[in-house]
Parts: structure tokens; C-alpha cells; sequence
């Protein structure tokens, strides 16, 4: 076999920036002769293609060797490896898996108080997650007004002084709120669940 | 006192260079001192003189729509007098208005 560094046959492996080892080597042997069992085949050392065509799998990482295009003949170890790898375009992820992710992008219990500055000031999102503000009006022309990548604003009337906003922003976003006729009861950042682990 | 600018602004004041430093999601241009002292009023930093100043124009402007809605009070009473058909409770309400109103122009002078 013509090896290159992290790359076979034009098939970039799942290892980047180093030399394969030799311990790194023998993984991947053994990763493609249990390739090469599941899908029925004699495993033979000495058959390069055999080899090279498990490497292609194991680094695409999405298929099991001599799997049919139905995936219907795949051993009852090879669909569990298969369905437990999501592939790059995420189109076998589980329910479970998608609800998951669904969920880190929702707002954690986890915030940091703020405090409003004067009215135009600029505030930078330390994580992903939410800009959120509640306002108390002090007549009919109060307002509040957050500006981001997307912005929200809202108006008091004769009938309305509690105003209650949230801005959604990645990390690092820089946003600016204007308001008059009134002041903040709260002010707040709140971590999305994924970036939970960046609050200090 | 310290005040934390952004484009030339105040934005926010503490009490120590520290306290504005470590501010979470914000970031100021420069921070100073000042012996002034900086009052949050309706959205923008003032000294005390200028949160006088404010609270008399917003005072001045609260009076004159008094004054406003006053005089829409006194339009039926001085419609019926004009036309002959007043009656004595008219002028004793035209005459309260114009007592409240009176003591409204009293107090913009006095601004």
C-alpha cells in the first residue's frame, strides 16, 4: 500500500495535523478488519483493496462495507454503528438526537445580571443566548429597543407600562438598546444550554 | 465618581475605575474621574443642574397642557354666554377654571 501522511487513496483519514503512528496504524487495521467481518467477508491482511475500501468507510464514516444501497443487510452490529454516527449532512440523527439538539439552542437557567447604561449603549454577548430586559415605563411614550443582528422593540400605552423584551444573539455579538420614559427592573444575559459551560 | 464613555458619551458611572473595568458586556472608550456628580435621567447621564433644567422643561410642558385642556373646558360654558342662554352655573364654572388655571400660570412663572 502507497501510504501518505493522514491521506490514502485520495481519502483524507479522520486524523489531521500529525503522522500516523504506529499504534494509530494498527487501530485502524483493526477498525477495518471488524469493518470487513461485519460485513461478511474473510479478512485477508494481504488484500490492499479490501483494506483501502474499509479506510474509504472508516473516513467517510458512513457506511459499512458490503452494505446493499437499502441498507437492509447490515449485521445487527453494523446498523448499531451506523445509526450511533451521525453523518456530515445530519440526515440520520435520531429523534432523540435531534431533540437534543433542539435543546441547546434554548434558554438555560444560567444568566449574568446586567446593568442598563444610558440610553444608545452598546453591550457584547459573551456566549450565544439572550439579551433580555424588562422595562418599566414611566408614562404612555416609554419604549425600549434592542438592536443586533435582529432587533425587537416595544411601546408603552395608557394601558401598558411593563415591557418585557429578549434579543437572541450568537457570542461576541455587539448590540445596542435605546429606551426613554422609563428604566430597567432587570437587565440580563441568559446562556443558551449549549454555551452553559461559558458562563464564569 | 468614574464615568465610562462610549462614542463620546457616558454611558455608565461607578463608583471605581475596577467596579466600570469589570463590567460584564461592556467595554468604554475611556473611563475618568470626576468630583460631578452624574445622575440616570431618562435614559442619558446629567449633572444635578441639567436634571434641574430637564425637570422644569418637563414640568413647563406638563402645566401649558393644563392650561390646554382647561381652556377646552371653558368653550361650552363661554358658547352658551355668548349666545344669551348662559346661566349662573356657567359663570361659577367658568369662573373655577379660570381660579385653576390662574394658579397654572402662577406656578410657570415661578418656574
Amino acid at each position: 500500500m502507497d501510504l501518505q501522511p493522514n491521506k490514502i487513496d485520495g481519502i483524507f483519514l479522520p486524523i489531521t495535523n500529525k503522522r500516523i503512528s504506529a499504534s494509530e496504524w494498527n487501530q485502524l487495521v483493526g477498525s477495518c478488519m471488524a469493518f470487513i467481518t461485519e460485513a461478511g467477508l474473510t479478512p485477508d491482511a494481504s488484500d490492499n483493496e479490501q483494506f483501502l475500501n474499509a479506510f474509504k468507510k472508516i473516513a467517510a464514516g458512513l457506511e459499512l462495507v458490503g452494505a446493499n444501497t437499502n441498507l437492509s443487510n447490515l449485521t445487527a452490529t453494523g446498523e448499531a454503528r451506523f445509526t450511533t454516527k451521525a453523518n456530515t449532512d445530519l440526515a440520520n440523527v435520531t429523534n432523540t438526537g435531534k431533540s437534543t439538539a433542539a435543546g441547546w439552542a434554548m434558554p438555560s437557567g444560567t444568566h449574568v445580571n446586567l446593568t442598563l447604561g444610558a440610553s444608545g449603549s452598546t453591550y457584547t454577548a459573551p456566549a450565544d443566548g439572550w439579551f433580555n430586559v424588562d422595562f418599566i415605563a414611566t408614562n404612555a411614550n416609554g419604549f425600549i429597543a434592542l438592536y443586533g443582528t435582529t432587533a425587537i422593540s416595544a411601546t408603552a400605552n395608557s394601558g401598558r407600562y411593563g415591557l418585557a423584551v429578549s434579543l437572541a444573539v450568537k457570542k461576541n455579538t455587539v448590540i445596542s438598546i435605546l429606551y426613554g420614559n422609563g428604566s430597567a427592573e432587570s437587565f440580563k444575559f441568559i446562556y443558551a444550554v449549549g454555551s452553559e459551560s461559558e458562563a464564569n | 465618581m468614574f464615568l465610562g464613555y462610549q462614542n463620546n458619551k457616558i454611558v455608565l458611572t461607578d463608583n471605581t475605575r475596577e467596579e466600570l473595568e469589570n463590567t460584564p458586556c461592556m467595554t468604554f472608550d475611556k473611563i475618568e474621574e470626576t468630583d460631578v456628580n452624574y445622575t440616570l435621567y431618562n435614559g442619558e447621564y446629567l449633572t444635578d443642574e441639567e436634571v434641574l433644567v430637564k425637570q422644569k422643561e418637563a414640568r413647563k410642558k406638563k402645566l401649558l397642557a393644563e392650561l390646554d385642556a382647561l381652556d377646552l373646558k371653558c368653550i361650552r360654558a363661554l358658547r352658551a354666554i355668548q349666545a344669551g342662554n348662559g346661566t349662573a352655573e356657567d359663570t361659577s364654572k367658568l369662573e373655577a377654571l379660570e381660579a385653576q388655571a390662574e394658579e397654572i400660570r402662577k406656578e410657570l412663572r415661578d418656574l
